[in-house]
C-alpha cells in the first residue's frame, strides 16, 4: 500500500484570468436573456456553435450547466426529481440532473455569479447527436417544457473514414437550419461573419491542441484534472477571440513550466492515460489521489474532444460538418483503438484508466472488450473504475482508491 | 408443410423459437450450394435487399431465457442490457458459424459497438453498420439513405458475387409487401379477438418470420389465421393493453405469457418492429431504392427508435394505436439499460397523462427470472383498469 502524505495540487495561474472570462461569459448570457437584447441559443457541446455565434446567438451549453450540478455536487439531488417525472435512474445523469435543476428552479450559475439567478431563457434549442441520441431528447423535453423549437443535426455514427457521402449529409442538415435561425433573429446569416468564427474555433483548437499537449513533457506541466477546468472556454466560448486570448495565456504558462522542468505532480513516477468521462462531483479527491502516488494523470480522450483541425473558413458549412463528425465519439472501434494507442505512444503513458460511467455508454469504451484488446496488443496495462459522470451514487470512493492503489504499485512492480 | 390446427403450428414455432442453434436456417443454407445466411439485429433493415441477392435474412433477437452467458459478460461490463452479451456468447461458441454476414442497424449506441467487436472478431465475415437517417427530408436524410441503401445492395451483390437487379429488389418489395399484410392481418386478429389468438402465440408466431423464408412465413400466417379463426376458446374478463418498448431485447416468453394470466389482453405491441416497421405496400414498380427510401422516410412506424421533430406528434403513433384498438391502458416494458425505450417513455407517459389514459412501467431483461412480481403488478393494473375506468 502506497504511504499516504499531505500533498498539495499546484495551481495554474492563468485560472484567474480563466475564472473571469467565464464569469463575463455567464453574465453576457445572463444579461441576453434578461434584457432581450439578443437571442439566446441552448447548444449542444458539439453542435453548430459556430453557425449560432455568427447569426449574433448568445449560446448556453446544457452539458456544461450540468457538468456544473456534477463538480458542485448538487446534481445527486437533482436526479431524483427527473426520475419522478418518468427518466429511469439508467438514463444519462447529465440530462436527469439538468432536467432535476430545472423542475426544481435550482442552478449552480446563481451561487457563483452575483446577479444571475437563472440558467438563460432560450429562444431555440440546437443539437447535434454526433455525441449520443440522448441530447435530442433532452432538448425534446425543454422544447416542450418552455414551447421553444428543438432543431438540430442527426448525424452518422460508427464512422470509420470520414466520407463525402457523410458530409454531405451533415452539412445540408447544418444548412437547412439557418432559415430556422433567421427566422428568429429576423437577421440574415452573414457569411463573412461564419467564415470568422470558424477561423476563430479554429484558431482556439488549434491552442487547445497545444495545451494538452505539453503534457507530452516528462514531468507534465498540466493533469488531466486540471484540463477538465481549462477546456471550459475551448466549450463555451469556441468561435471567439476571448477563448484564444486565454489559451495564450495558459499554453505560455504551461511552456515556462516545461522550460523549468516544473510538473503538475512532484517527483512525477507513472503517466496514466484517462479513457472516458470525468467523475465531475470528485475531481478534487481523484486529482489528489494520484498526486499522493506520484502519478499524473496527463490525457485523455476527453479533453481532447474539443480539437476540430478541419475547422476551414474557405469552406465553412462543410468544414463544419467534417469537424463533427472527426469527433471520436462519432468513429467505429476500429479508429478508437488506433487513435488511443497513438496517444499511449505519443504522451509515454504506463497505464490506462478507464471509467465506465452507468449512466453514460457512448463515452465508456471499456464496455465493448477495449481494455483487452489495447492492453494484448500494447502491453499497456488497464484499469476500470466503475462511476458516474453526475450521480454519485453510482461511486464507491473505498473501492476506486483501492483500485488506482493496487493499480500503480503493480504498474511500478511492473517495471 | 402443411398445418391443421392452431396447436400444430405453435408446436412448430415454438421449436423454432428453442432452437437458438437455427437449425432450419442451416438446412435452408446446405439445401442448395452457393446459399448465404445474412444476420440482421433489431429494429429495422430493409429485408427486401438481402431476400433480392437470394440470400436468408436472419433475424437475431438475443439468446433468449435460458441461454448460460459465459463468455459474453467478459466482453461486456455490468453497466449495459443483455442481448449484446448473449448475441456475442451465441457467435463465439459456434452458434451462428453458418451465418455469412451480419447487420446492425443504428438502434442504439449498444448495438453500433457490437458491430465493431464484430468486425474485430470475425474479420472474414461481411459486417455491416446500417446508419439510417433520423431526418427524414427527402434532399437530407433521403439522400443519405438512399446511399446506404446502395452501399448495402453492392456490399451483398459482392458477397453473393452477382448483381442485384432492379427487377430483383421489386420481386422482392412484393414478396415483403404480402408478408407485410398478413403479419397486419393477424395483429387486427388479434386485437379483434385476443382470446382467439394469445399474444404468446402471436409472438412465437412473428418469431417464426425471423428465421422462415419470407415466403414460408406468409403461408404459416396464413395457416395460423384461418385455424384460429375456426377455433373455440372462452373469451376472459381480461383488459386490453398496448405494450410498448420491446423493440430489442426480448422479454423472456413468460412475461408475455404471465400479462395475459394476470388479466391483460395485448391488443398492440412493438416486438420485431421489422415486420411492422413499413405502415404500407411499398410500390413494386420504379427505382426499387428510391421507394425503399421513401417508405422508411414517409410511410415508417413512429417508435422509440425514430425522433419525432414536430412535438404536437409526438406519440400520436402511441396514441393512435390505443383508438384504433380499443386499448384501456398501456403497459411501458422497457430492457433494463435500454436508452431508446427509457430516454422515449417520459415523453409517452406525459401524453398519456393529459388524456388519462391508464398506464403502468416495468422492466426486464431477456433472461428475468421472477414472473410472481409482473403478474402482480399487471394484475394489480387489470383489475384497477376494471373497477375504476370510465369505459
Amino acid at each position: 500500500m502506497a504511504e499516504e502524505k499531505k500533498t498539495t495540487r499546484k495551481k495554474i495561474q492563468a485560472a484567474d484570468t480563466m475564472n473571469r472570462i467565464m464569469a463575463d461569459y455567464f453574465h453576457d448570457l445572463n444579461d441576453a436573456a434578461v434584457n432581450g437584447k439578443r437571442k439566446v441559443a441552448w447548444c449542444t457541446s458539439v453542435g453548430p456553435a459556430e453557425l449560432l455565434r455568427a447569426m449574433g446567438y448568445a449560446v448556453h451549453f446544457p452539458e456544461n450547466h450540468a457538468a456544473m450540478l456534477g463538480a458542485t455536487r448538487m446534481s445527486t439531488d437533482l436526479i431524483p426529481a427527473a426520475n419522478a417525472i418518468g427518466y429511469s435512474p439508467d438514463i444519462c445523469s447529465y440530462l436527469t440532473a439538468d432536467i432535476g435543476a430545472c423542475l426544481k428552479g435550482i442552478t449552480p450559475l446563481s451561487k457563483a455569479y452575483k446577479g444571475i439567478e437563472s440558467v438563460p431563457k432560450p429562444d431555440v434549442l440546437v443539437y447535434n447527436t454526433n455525441q449520443c441520441r440522448d441530447v435530442q431528447d433532452w432538448m425534446a423535453w425543454y422544447s416542450r417544457k418552455l414551447g421553444v423549437p428543438s432543431v438540430g443535426v442527426t448525424s452518422p455514427r460508427n464512422v470509420n473514414e470520414v466520407t463525402d457521402a457523410h458530409i454531405d449529409d451533415v452539412s445540408r442538415q447544418i444548412e437547412a437550419l439557418v432559415p430556422t435561425l433567421e427566422g428568429i433573429t429576423g437577421n440574415r446569416l452573414d457569411i463573412d461573419r461564419l467564415r470568422e468564427a470558424v477561423s476563430l474555433s479554429r484558431e482556439c483548437t488549434e491552442l487547445w491542441k497545444k495545451v494538452l499537449e505539453t503534457a507530452t513533457a516528462v514531468p507534465a506541466p498540466l493533469t488531466f484534472f486540471d484540463g477538465t477546468i481549462h477546456m471550459g472556454p475551448a466549450v463555451v466560448l469556441r468561435g471567439t477571440r476571448q477563448a484564444i486570448g486565454y489559451y495564450e495565456v495558459l499554453l505560455a504558462e504551461l511552456e515556462q513550466r516545461i522550460r523549468d522542468g516544473v510538473g503538475a505532480v512532484d517527483d512525477e513516477t507513472c503517466r496514466i492515460y484517462w479513457e472516458g468521462m470525468p467523475i465531475w462531483g470528485r475531481l478534487r479527491q481523484h486529482s489528489e489521489l494520484f498526486l499522493q502516488l506520484k502519478t499524473s494523470v496527463l490525457a485523455s480522450t476527453y479533453c481532447s474532444s474539443w480539437i476540430f483541425q478541419a475547422f476551414d473558413a474557405r469552406d465553412p458549412f462543410r468544414s463544419m460538418a467534417k469537424a463533427y463528425l472527426e469527433l471520436f465519439i462519432v468513429r467505429s472501434d476500429a479508429y478508437k483503438e488506433t487513435y488511443i494507442k497513438g496517444m499511449l505512444e505519443k504522451f509515454r503513458i504506463d497505464g490506462i484508466v478507464y471509467h465506465d460511467a452507468k449512466t453514460c455508454p457512448y463515452n465508456s469504451n471499456n464496455r465493448y472488450g477495449m481494455p483487452q484488446r489495447l492492453e494484448a496488443e500494447t502491453g499497456v496495462p488497464a484499469l476500470v473504475i466503475s462511476g458516474d459522470l453526475n450521480d454519485l451514487r453510482c461511486v464507491s470512493d473505498e473501492q476506486t482508491k483501492t483500485n488506482v492503489e493496487a493499480f500503480i504499485e503493480q504498474i511500478m512492480e511492473g517495471r | 408443410m402443411e398445418f391443421k390446427s392452431v396447436k400444430e403450428i405453435v408446436d412448430f414455432c415454438q421449436e423454432l423459437f428453442d432452437d437458438i442453434g437455427f437449425a432450419r436456417a442451416r438446412e435452408w443454407k446446405a439445401a442448395q450450394p452457393g446459399r448465404k445466411v445474412i444476420g440482421y439485429m433489431p429494429v429495422y433493415v430493409p429485408r427486401e435487399i438481402i431476400h433480392a441477392a437470394g440470400m436468408l435474412p436472419l433475424g437475431i433477437l438475443g439468446g433468449g431465457a435460458d441461454m448460460e452467458v459465459i463468455h459474453g459478460d467478459a466482453y461486456y461490463q455490468s453497466y449495459i442490457c443483455r442481448i449484446p452479451r448473449s448475441t456475442i456468447e451465441m457467435a463465439v461458441t459456434g452458434k451462428l458459424d453458418f451465418v455469412d454476414g451480419m447487420v446492425f442497424p443504428s438502434i442504439c449506441d449498444v448495438i453500433r459497438n457490437l458491430s465493431g467487436i464484430w468486425m474485430l472478431l470475425f474479420k472474414d465475415r461481411y459486417v455491416r453498420y446500417f446508419d439510417a437517417p433520423q431526418n427524414f427530408k427527402d434532399d437530407i436524410g433521403g439522400v443519405f439513405y438512399s446511399n446506404e441503401l446502395r452501399e448495402f445492395r453492392e456490399g451483398l451483390e459482392k458477397l453473393a458475387g452477382r448483381e442485384i437487379t432492379d427487377e430483383n429488389l421489386r420481386n422482392s418489395i412484393a414478396v415483403f409487401n404480402e408478408n407485410r399484410r398478413w403479419v397486419n392481418k393477424v395483429y387486427d386478429f388479434r386485437a379483434a379477438f385476443p382470446w382467439k389468438a394469445p399474444s404468446a402465440e402471436v409472438y412465437l408466431l412473428m418469431r417464426a418470420g425471423m428465421v422462415l423464408p419470407v415466403e414460408e412465413h406468409t403461408r404459416l400466417m396464413q395457416a395460423y389465421l384461418s385455424a384460429a379463426e375456426a377455433g373455440k376458446r372462452r373469451m376472459r374478463d381480461n383488459c386490453r393493453v398496448v405494450l410498448t418498448g420491446v423493440f430489442c431485447e426480448q422479454p423472456p416468453l413468460n412475461l408475455i405469457r404471465s400479462l395475459e394470466i394476470s388479466g391483460c389482453y395485448i391488443v398492440d405491441d412493438d416486438f420485431m418492429l421489422v415486420n411492422r416497421w413499413l405502415l404500407g405496400d411499398v410500390p413494386a414498380d420504379g427505382d426499387p431504392i428510391g421507394n425503399l427510401s421513401r417508405a422508411f422516410l414517409h410511410h415508417s412506424a413512429q417508435t422509440a427508435a425514430k425522433y419525432e421533430p414536430d412535438m404536437a406528434e409526438k406519440g400520436r403513433y402511441l396514441l393512435d394505436a390505443i383508438r384504433a384498438r380499443s386499448a384501456d391502458g398501456v403497459i411501458f416494458a422497457a430492457p433494463s439499460f435500454c436508452d431508446p425505450a427509457l430516454l422515449d417513455q417520459p415523453m409517452m407517459i406525459s401524453r398519456l397523462e393529459a388524456l388519462k389514459i391508464p398506464y403502468i412501467t416495468m422492466q426486464y431483461a431477456e433472461n428475468s427470472g421472477q414472473m410472481q412480481p409482473i403478474r402482480e403488478q399487471s394484475g394489480t393494473f387489470a383489475d384497477s383498469i376494471k373497477l375504476w375506468s370510465a369505459s
